[in-house]
């Protein structure tokens, strides 16, 4: 069930609600935790919600095995049944197929049959949501592990915290002490529903994927279809394009999430800070997907052994984390080239102290380049398909071409979202409690205009991560 | 928060109010537009066919044709077998194909039979690889969205006809219809049109079948629609040459138009076909489906893209899934040669000529 969908919005949301605004205590986690799971049933396949199951009964078992048990060694092996069953159930829906198709172009690479049949087995559906509700029991386990963290007892509570549905899909990426006090606290005194700031975020969030990144899909989407042979300024206007509508897109589902959340008295950690105007490429991972960037930086990079090394191993921790979280987005080489981008970025920028004596405006303007060249990657069918957009950025397919009303449409979204993205602020942080009834009445008509156009619209990019 | 909450319920009103007038008037014009269609006989064929509305067109000839012995589905790619080509006689074939035909489309085109007890031996299927791309929006069979909802209502999961849950169903996808906003914008023009005093959209269905019925002999080179519901196309598109053809139908490929671009499945829409499939086979009807041929040179240049190879052959193996669990009968023609049609057996990258479709019948029929 999408959140840009009327199902969801005429009848998901108001019942759920209703009834929860009537609950308190065991009964209304129960509700919550009972209703998230509909709400999953219907993001895909109904059987998406077995390995959520699977994954919140054996945590939350294993985490109160960990926090009973004093051996160390034997923590350590309760810590590694959770980790083997997690990182093995996303490695099977998500990377087997990449690994056995990896596996097949060396074998054909070294003259040597691929058996047709055995690639058949690792091609599975992806659960949406799997990396998110992976990685937030992951960072609770862990934690738990690490004594950082008591085990949560009360099954429904650790349900709830696995499965809430405005988090459940496409994050944020929720941290067992972000959420479980907090469903905790509407237990015992009931939702308390911020419904202003819940429900005019929950608006902004809508009009940023339906108006703004749907329709940079739409224009972008056919510029980019393989054969790539654009001529220079089209290219670019598609990566520009390509650069604003996964950000709307993804910046809007998280607005519509923590709207959500806030209608139920749960406040969601903040995902994005205006990324594009971030004036360094450490300064963007602070701004984009805030939330996986920490769980990066806190369960990997850290671990790794993050700045108390040498420099050299340093970056090595630095490319490994940002490889491995590319990976994350998706089970294919161009997300690991993405990551690598990113990773060879950060690290440039650590032994550049030139960067800093650049004046804002240049940082601002050579970090939203490079990291919308990255886009390149990210979005990229293949390798092949990156060569051809890079290519065509590079003007091989010709300087300039008529320009039809299409590119010219996509030109005028582009700077507005340009102007968006610069000068205004962030969704947190518009006065939403104390809007007047002027931007209201606009807000209002774009809302009207999104719900209308949400109807047969399309699903959120992230999704697939 | 009020200013917010009322004008979000003004708007929404006001567009459901639009669709809601709009969809009234439509149903006073389509009884209409039926009472025209009665009178269209074999031998004639109607003009100005491109600019007809062309669901509303089949809904009212389904509810004027005889029982045909066998009905063609699939978009304009199979409108051009005749009855003649099919090799039966007058009144036994109907082809019921329309532009950018879908899935959809096919079952509001059974359902309109099957309601009328114009059940036929053997149906037809040109299935365009594109209609199971979930990344191509379809859109133009909203405007009988009624017809497929009411089908998949009756039909789905096994539930019964007329219970409360299917009755609630069928109120969603109506109400669902009266916040959308592409039936709005067609409300719109319609509502504007009936204001200013102008014709109202798709008359000039009515006022064809009224007044623009010729003979076929008197046709001349005009594009017509013949009373079986075949195509006659206009001599220029007839005799573009081989050269033009084979331009468009590179740049059919290259301009990103195949719809096999960014190709993800459409399970939805591949179980819905399968449901009709099967609905059909149960009741002891014949289906024979295919994917239709390209140009020569459209299909080299989506063979030689394996993003678009990839998504041929992830809509042939959903039609031979659905094939195989229904006992309907499937064929891959996608690639020309395999029936040996070639260049000049195409008026552009997907419309072949008659002589090919011949062979296409030939093959997927045996006939």
């Amino acid at each position: 069930m999408l959140f840009s969908s009327l199902e969801f919005l005429v009848l998901f949301l108001p019942l759920t609600l209703a009834v929860a605004l009537t609950l308190r205590g065991q009964p209304l986690l129960r509700w919550i935790a009972l209703t998230s799971v509909v709400f999953y049933a219907f993001a895909g396949h109904w059987w998406f919600i077995v390995p959520m199951l699977v994954t919140t009964v054996v945590d939350f078992w294993v985490a109160i095995a960990i926090a009973r048990e004093h051996r160390p060694r034997a923590r350590g092996w309760l810590l590694a049944v959770s980790l083997a069953g997690n990182l093995g159930m996303l490695a099977y829906f998500k990377y087997s197929g990449l690994f056995v198709r990896t596996a097949a172009s060396v074998l054909v690479a070294l003259g040597l049959e691929e058996s047709a049949g055995a690639s058949r087995w690792f091609e599975v559906i992806l659960p949406a949501g799997i990396s998110f509700y992976t990685f937030q029991t992951l960072a609770y386990i862990i934690d738990v592990w690490r004594g950082q963290a008591p085990a949560e007892r009360n099954f429904v509570r650790f349900a709830g915290f696995v499965s809430f549905f405005p988090h459940l899909v496409a994050g944020p990426l929720t941290r067992h002490h972000q959420l479980i006090p907090q469903l905790a606290r509407i237990a015992a005194i009931g939702i308390d529903p911020r419904w202003r700031e819940g429900l005019l975020l929950f608006a902004v969030g809508l009009c940023k994927k339906v108006l703004i990144a749907d329709r940079l899909g739409n224009l972008v989407d056919p510029l980019l279809a393989p054969p790539l042979t654009l001529d220079a300024p089209r290219a670019w206007l598609a990566l520009l394009g390509y650069a604003f509508q996964i950000y709307f897109d993804f910046s809007g589902y998280s607005d519509m999430a923590i709207g959500l959340g806030r209608l139920f008295g749960i406040e969601l950690p903040q995902n994005f800070a205006s990324p594009y105007k971030a004036t360094s490429p450490s300064d963007f991972w602070r701004r984009w997907h805030m939330t996986l960037s920490a769980w990066l930086r806190d369960y990997l990079y850290i671990t790794l052994g993050g700045n108390r090394c040498s420099p050299a191993r340093r970056r090595v921790n630095v490319m490994a984390t940002m490889v491995l979280g590319g990976l994350w987005h998706g089970a294919h080489w161009t997300f690991a080239a993405w990551g690598t981008w990113h990773g060879l970025l950060l690290v440039l920028h650590h032994g550049l102290p030139a960067w800093e004596r650049m004046s804002a405006f240049w940082q601002r303007n050579i970090t939203f380049l490079v990291v919308t060249l990255g886009w390149v990657f990210f979005r990229a069918e293949s390798f092949g398909h990156a060569a051809q957009w890079f290519a065509s950025l590079a003007g091989v397919h010709g300087l300039a071409a008529p320009w039809t009303p299409e590119t010219t449409g996509l030109a005028g979204l582009v700077l507005l979202c340009l102007l968006i993205v610069r000068l205004a602020p962030n969704s947190l942080e518009l006065p939403l409690g104390r809007l007047g009834a002027v931007p209201q009445v606009g807000l209002a008509g774009a809302t009207a205009t999104a719900l209308l156009l949400m109807n047969y619209g399309s699903k959120f990019l992230y999704f697939q991560f | 928060m009020r200013p917010f909450a009322i004008t979000v319920a003004l708007l929404l009103g006001l567009a459901v109010a639009v669709n809601g007038l709009a969809a009234w008037d439509r149903g006073r014009h389509d009884a209409q537009l039926r009472a025209a269609s009665a009178g269209f006989h074999a031998g004639q064929v109607v003009l100005g066919y491109r600019n007809m509305d062309e669901r509303r067109f089949q809904r009212a000839r389904l509810q004027s044709i005889p029982t045909p012995r066998i009905v063609a589905f699939g978009s304009s790619r199979v409108m051009e077998i005749s009855t003649m080509l099919a090799g039966v006689p007058p009144g036994a074939f109907y082809n019921a194909g329309m532009s950018a035909a879908t899935v959809e489309d096919f079952i509001a085109l059974w359902s309109i039979l099957e309601r009328q007890g114009k059940r036929p031996d053997v149906a037809w299927f040109s299935v365009d690889a594109w209609a199971l791309n979930e990344t191509r929006e379809e859109v133009r069979w909203l405007a009988w969205a009624d017809e497929v909802s009411g089908y998949l209502v009756r039909t789905g999961a096994g539930a019964a006809v007329g219970g409360p849950v299917p009755e609630a169903l069928y109120i969603w996808y109506r109400v669902k219809e009266l916040l959308s906003w592409t039936v709005l914008r067609t409300s719109l023009a319609d509502v504007r049109r009936l204001a200013e005093g102008r014709r109202r959209h798709g008359v000039e269905v009515q006022q064809a079948l009224e007044g623009s019925i010729v003979a076929e002999s008197a046709l001349g080179g005009r594009r017509g629609l013949r009373a079986d519901g075949s195509i006659v196309y206009e001599a220029e598109y007839r005799h573009l040459s081989e050269e033009r053809t084979r331009d468009e139908a590179i740049r059919y490929v290259t301009a990103g138009r195949t719809g096999l671009e960014g190709f993800r499945p459409n399970a939805e829409r591949a179980a819905r076909l399968e449901l009709l499939w099967a609905r059909m086979r149960a009741t002891g009807v014949r289906v024979i489906a295919w994917l239709p041929p390209y140009h020569p040179d459209a299909w080299r240049l989506i063979q030689a893209d394996p993003a678009r190879a990839a998504g041929l052959a992830e809509a042939r193996s959903l039609l031979e899934r659905a094939a195989g669990r229904t006992g309907a009968r499937f064929t891959d023609l996608s690639d020309p040669a395999s029936i040996g049609c070639d260049a000049g057996d195409f008026y552009d990258a997907i419309h072949a000529r008659a002589a090919c479709l011949r062979r296409v019948l030939a093959r997927a029929a045996g006939a």
